[in-house]
């Protein structure tokens, strides 16, 4: 697990990085990680929320307390993780972590995390609260062309829209900026609340097209990635189409989520 | 003279001036007539250590320990100053004052101030996990502790010193293998000093020259440091360390190293809001952990604690939960 958050680090700036994650650890952490770097990622077991509270009771700090902490961190997978007491014993592995949550229930998932979060440190315990609540995300690695067929996933923010359609321009961060990664349809249930927002939230007008703050966050399948030297982002996206809107949360949570593709 | 009309109060017949009160140019003691770390002008000036948030310029005369004179007249210049032994009494206007170590830089020092058997100490800032280069932190018994706060929240939980350091050491193995100059991000005088005094050396070490000035002067007090060289003097071999001041890293002054990796070590680096945009972070701090603050507070015996620097209204609301009678400085 250790190695993985070294992992999810180094995938920021080394291409290499899940080659050499490949000769450091086992078989199952291997697989593992691939699964959680393709999108492939586990279900919600508990809420940020109901993580963080657990972590108060286990470090005996109370609500008022907890609520000074988390105004400091603005993310509560590391709040609850940076509560918690130092590990005993060996850490667990990538992989025994994920199998232990994939087995969980809402009815043992208070010990399951208890018992993991005794094996490992805090930075660790940060992606293990993430996994748990199903709001894990991985950057996008340096693109390179990969496999099509296979359908991936990436969370970028929305930046310009075209009420007609409608249709809207969506972005990555790059080093501060929000760099367009392509215009694709929005047909999601929820395009009337979206379109009231945009109305709220108009920039400026460009003829048919409003600007508005990167803020919405959606979730983009898309087949597989080329690279485009034509395009500021520099990456093709193959067969893009928008399949969520993630709103699970606080302008707190978008920053974690934004935080997580600052840089390619 | 101080004014003891001003001070003054009774309260059924017993007198309750303060030790110390809490003024606009900082802490200060009416029957001794003398401010622990002013920040503005005065007469006399007890200050804990060197960094520029507690030596500051223009005071008439300054007190400190003999370990941090040399730095602090590094900084300051020209300055009327005296130092004195850890542990060392004077008595200045019937009021005895020692200093004390607080483990944060070298020099580094909590003030005792007792009057008439009544103790209270004022903390500086402190590290409770002792190093490999400054004095250790001592506890010291005390009727009323001031104490500073800057990560006084539970989410602020320090490692050991000595996995941070073989993580810095491991960074910069990788670096040197990969041919990248390794970057440290620390203060100039503290940090700096404690992050070559500790790291497991992987190559030679090289300075900013604001580094290597600091680090010049506390080698000549017989601190142990180990060889450095000012970036410039000599070509820059691709397995350094270089140690230089956050504020320079963004500028010029880098871009000639080449391929080089950047780090930072500061107790900041535990948040990643704080991480965000930095290079490869390592969460190292020269102030007391909430653990070390909580263990600091108890281990003085004191009743009365008043938080200063850093999260004072969690730090004292926590404080007076525990039974303490709790306050904040200002």
């Amino acid at each position: 697990m250790i190695r993985f958050v070294a992992l999810l680090a180094a995938l920021q700036h080394d291409p290499d990085a899940l080659a050499r994650y490949q000769t450091e650890v086992g078989p199952a952490d291997f697989v593992a990680a691939e699964a959680l770097l393709t999108g492939r990622r586990p279900r919600r077991l508990v809420t940020l929320d109901t993580l963080m509270h657990w972590a108060a009771e286990v470090a005996a700090v109370p609500d008022w307390l907890l609520a000074a902490s988390m105004e400091v961190s603005g993310d509560r997978a590391e709040t609850a993780a940076l509560l918690l007491p130092p590990p005993v014993g060996e850490p667990l592995g990538l992989a025994e972590v994920v199998d232990a949550l994939a087995r969980a229930t809402p009815v043992t998932a208070h010990a399951v995390m208890l018992r993991l979060w005794a094996r490992l440190p805090a930075m660790a315990n940060v992606v293990v609260n993430r996994l748990a609540a199903g709001s894990f995300r991985t950057a996008v690695p340096k693109p390179r062309p990969v496999p099509t067929g296979e359908v991936h996933h990436l969370y970028a923010v929305m930046v310009l829209v075209q009420p007609a359609g409608p249709e809207v321009t969506l972005a990555l961060w790059q080093g501060g900026v929000a760099v367009p990664i392509g215009r694709m349809p929005l047909t999601l249930p929820e395009v009337p609340e979206i379109m009231a927002w945009v109305r709220g939230n108009t920039l400026g007008k460009f003829g048919p097209v409003r600007q508005v703050p990167p803020e919405l966050v959606f979730q983009v399948a898309y087949a597989g990635l080329t690279e485009n030297r034509r395009r500021k982002s520099g990456i093709e996206l193959g067969a893009p189409r928008i399949t969520a809107w993630v709103r699970d949360g606080t302008a707190g949570q978008l920053d974690d989520l934004i935080a997580s593709h600052a840089e390619r | 003279m101080p004014d003891v009309r001003a001070q003054l109060r009774y309260l059924g017949g017993m007198s309750v001036e303060p030790v110390l009160t809490f003024t606009k140019k900082g802490i200060y003691c009416p029957a001794g007539d003398f401010y622990i770390d002013p920040t503005q002008a005065v007469d006399r000036a007890l200050v804990t250590h060197g960094h520029s948030d507690h030596a500051y310029r223009g005071h008439k005369t300054y007190l400190c320990t003999d370990a941090a004179l040399p730095v602090i007249r590094h900084r300051l210049g020209r300055i009327t100053a005296e130092g004195v032994g850890y542990g060392e009494a004077r008595t200045i206007g019937g009021v005895q004052v020692s200093f004390h170590p607080a483990g944060h830089v070298p020099g580094s020092a909590q003030i005792r101030v007792e009057r008439a058997g009544e103790v209270w100490v004022v903390s500086g800032d402190y590290k409770v996990e002792a190093d490999r280069l400054c004095e250790a932190f001592a506890p010291v018994a005390c009727h009323t502790f001031i104490t500073e706060c800057t990560f006084g929240l539970p989410i602020f939980q320090w490692q050991p010193e000595a996995t941070v350091l073989a993580e810095i050491a491991a960074w910069w193995a990788r670096n040197a293998a990969e041919g990248r100059v390794s970057v440290l991000a620390a203060y100039s005088f503290g940090k700096a000093q404690r992050l070559m005094a500790g790291i497991p050396l992987q190559g030679p070490i090289h300075t900013h020259p604001a580094v290597e000035s600091v680090t010049a002067v506390l080698r000549a007090q017989g601190y142990a440091l180990p060889p450095t060289c000012e970036v410039g003097l000599t070509p820059l071999p691709r397995d350094a360390l270089v140690i230089a001041p956050p504020n320079v890293l963004n500028g010029d002054w880098v871009s000639t190293f080449g391929p080089m990796s950047v780090g930072f070590a500061s107790g900041w680096m535990a948040l990643g809001v704080r991480r965000r945009g930095l290079g490869a972070a390592f969460v190292l701090s020269d102030h007391a952990d909430w653990p070390g603050l909580n263990a600091a507070v108890r281990s003085t015996g004191a009743e009365r604690v008043y938080a200063t620097h850093g999260y004072v209204r969690p730090f004292r609301q926590w404080l007076e939960t525990q039974g303490y009678d709790a306050g904040i400085v200002g």
